[in-house]
């Protein structure tokens, strides 16, 4: 089935896009006080949405957000969530990720910032039993994390793939045209949500990239020369061959899910 | 999980001990590297993890000259340290028992040489893509399949276990070190090529080529063999200078490998170049005539 066939559908589905815009706009702007202790686990957005802010406090590279991410959804993939405080693996998966990407957190720095963003107004934590207890978790379940995973901690992220690709499209468009629209700023957003819903392990890193390039290009209704988008031949078949259309607006589907997901402030 | 049963003890190594294994729910026979991997206050060392999840990760390509890495397991852990299992396929022998049985017998045909020389570039040239340096390329770590095929093993932890954790018995051997390490100079990928010279020398020679005890006893012996590197390309930042160099006597490859071919002879050459800017890369060495000429059995 293919989502082309319905022109209904179709509207229908850019309608969702536009509103999407809206609530990363809207989300830009209101800087959210989540509690987080009133949130329950939500399929992984909670976590992943402690690991963005948390990790942003930090100043970790986007990267290294995005490996802490995955691995707090695979970890979770592979275990009963409800033995687990989903914040400990998140601040963990931060550790680790900085390890991992060379990017290197400092344990204290993640300790101090995840208490005050788990309790938040309350001053730093001080050297003490909770802190060292908390130390000793993280370095306990950095380990765990390592076990559960085999090992297997390194990821091939869509973020490469996805800036060559904007690069090529650049080509195309000219500079005037592609700086007409932010499209390449709107992608990368796309994709850093869609590190908040584990489905994003479902798909190959090259496919996750293609639907959040086509999510902005849509927003901004962007047309790439030459490149007629019909049935035969998606735009992005020059990138990536094995990329069914269905499959293709499923992706984008879950993109756009996760604004769904944003949980109510409180 | 992979269950495996002990089988018995295996080879003990400089850095790890490894065991003959079986997996129980195939029967396959399996290699077991036991490894330790020490853990601080700040949990498990950084080095640690970035080559561990590349062993992994280079042991999906299933390169055909490199140990196929089955898994990795976790042992025991200590207060200090986690006991890591790696599961390796287990391999028939290493090339330094292969060597030591030739030795005693009528040798090795150079087919058969020209054949596992291209099988350990062809490892090499896949480790240097991904930015591996072997760094101790060596026989011992060289292994061969029942039907003969080359693969290397011994790779990526190297950084992790470096000489602190080495266990105090066992020496490590100098005699395949490139001239820049030797001298304590940054090295890099060129390295691994000096090794592979030594190991084609060897191959025909049936002993190794340079057998120092010393670090500098084992420069000696290099440029004993191949002489004085030209002025310029002795480095110039070290304190070892150019003209303190006695070498005395210097001996003939060629008359010390007779049996050593033309082709053979160039590309060894070439591969035990002094100044590792101008030693042959490994995807130029698999491109050398050694390979292609016609088959000459010696
Ligand atoms: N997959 C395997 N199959 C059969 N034998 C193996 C395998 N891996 C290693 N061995 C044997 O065990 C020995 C030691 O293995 P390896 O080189 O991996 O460990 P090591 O502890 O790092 O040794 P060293 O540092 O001294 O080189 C090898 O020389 C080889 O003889
Ligand atoms: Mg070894």
């Amino acid at each position: 089935m293919s989502y082309y066939g319905s022109a209904g559908k179709y509207s229908n589905k850019m309608k969702d896009v536009i509103d999407v815009m809206e609530l990363q706009r809207e989300k830009n702007r209101k800087i959210q006080q989540l509690d987080y202790r009133k949130l329950d686990f939500a399929g992984g957005f909670t976590p992943a949405r402690f690991i963005f802010e948390c990790g942003m406090k930090l100043q970790g590279q986007p990267l290294t957000l995005a490996t802490a991410a995955i691995l707090m959804h695979r970890f979770f993939k592979e275990v009963d969530q409800s033995n687990y405080d989903c914040y400990l693996i998140a601040a963990s998966t931060l550790y680790l990720a900085g390890k991992v990407k060379d990017d290197p957190l400092k344990i204290r720095d993640i300790i101090n910032v995840a208490h005050n963003t788990l309790h938040r107004g309350n001053g730093p934590l001080e050297i003490g039993d909770e802190y060292w207890n908390m130390r000793d978790a993280i370095v306990q379940a950095e380990l765990l994390i390592m076990r559960v995973l085999k090992f297997e901690v390194s990821i091939t992220h869509p973020h490469k793939f996805m800036l060559h690709y904007l690069k090529s499209m650049e080509g195309w468009l000219g500079r005037d045209q592609w700086n007409a629209a932010p499209i390449a700023r709107t992608a990368a957003a796309f994709l850093q949500d869609f590190h908040h819903d584990p489905s994003i392990l479902d798909y190959a890193p090259q496919h996750v990239a293609i639907a959040c390039i086509s999510l902005a290009l849509q927003c901004y209704g962007v047309r790439l020369p030459l490149i007629e988008d019909n049935d035969d031949e998606a735009w992005y078949s020059v990138f990536v061959k094995d990329l069914q259309k269905d499959r293709h607006w499923e992706i984008m589907e879950k993109v756009m899910e996760v604004y769904n997901k944003e949980p109510e402030t409180s | 999980m992979m269950r495996l049963e002990l089988e018995y003890r295996y080879i003990s190594g400089a850095y790890g001990t490894v065991f003959k294994g079986k997996n129980k729910k195939n029967d396959a026979v399996v290699a077991l590297k036991r490894v330790r991997i020490p853990i601080t206050d700040d949990g498990v060392p950084l080095s640690t993890i970035r080559e561990v999840s590349l062993l992994k990760q280079i042991g999906t390509y299933r390169h055909p000259n490199i140990v196929q890495i089955l898994d990795v397991c976790h042992g025991k852990r200590l207060e200090k340290e986690l006991i890591m299992y790696i599961v390796f396929e287990h391999m028939e022998q290493d090339l330094s028992s292969y060597l030591d049985k030739c030795s005693r017998g009528a040798g090795i045909k150079s087919t058969e040489i020209r054949k596992i020389i291209h099988g350990i570039l062809s490892g090499v040239e896949f480790l240097h893509l991904h930015r591996i340096v072997h760094r101790d390329l060596k026989p011992q770590n060289i292994l061969l399949t029942e039907s003969g095929v080359v693969k290397l093993a011994d790779f990526g932890l190297a950084k992790t276990y470096d000489f602190d954790m080495k266990l105090t018995s066992v020496v490590v051997t100098l005699w395949y070190r490139a001239p820049e390490i030797l001298l304590g100079m940054p090295y890099a990928t060129p390295v691994d090529i000096w090794s592979v010279g030594c190991i084609l020398g060897e191959l025909y020679l049936l002993k190794p080529l340079f057998c120092g005890s010393s670090d500098s006893d084992q420069l000696m012996k290099i440029l004993r063999i191949l002489g004085r590197p030209k002025f310029e390309d002795w480095p110039q930042d070290i304190s070892l200078k150019y003209d303190s160099l006695d070498v005395g006597e210097v001996g003939d490859l060629r008359n010390l490998i007779p049996n050593l071919c033309e082709n053979g002879y160039d590309l060894m050459m070439k591969m035990l170049t002094f100044k590792y800017s101008k030693r042959i890369t490994a995807g130029d060495a698999l491109k050398h005539v050694y390979f292609s000429e016609e088959p000459l059995d010696t």
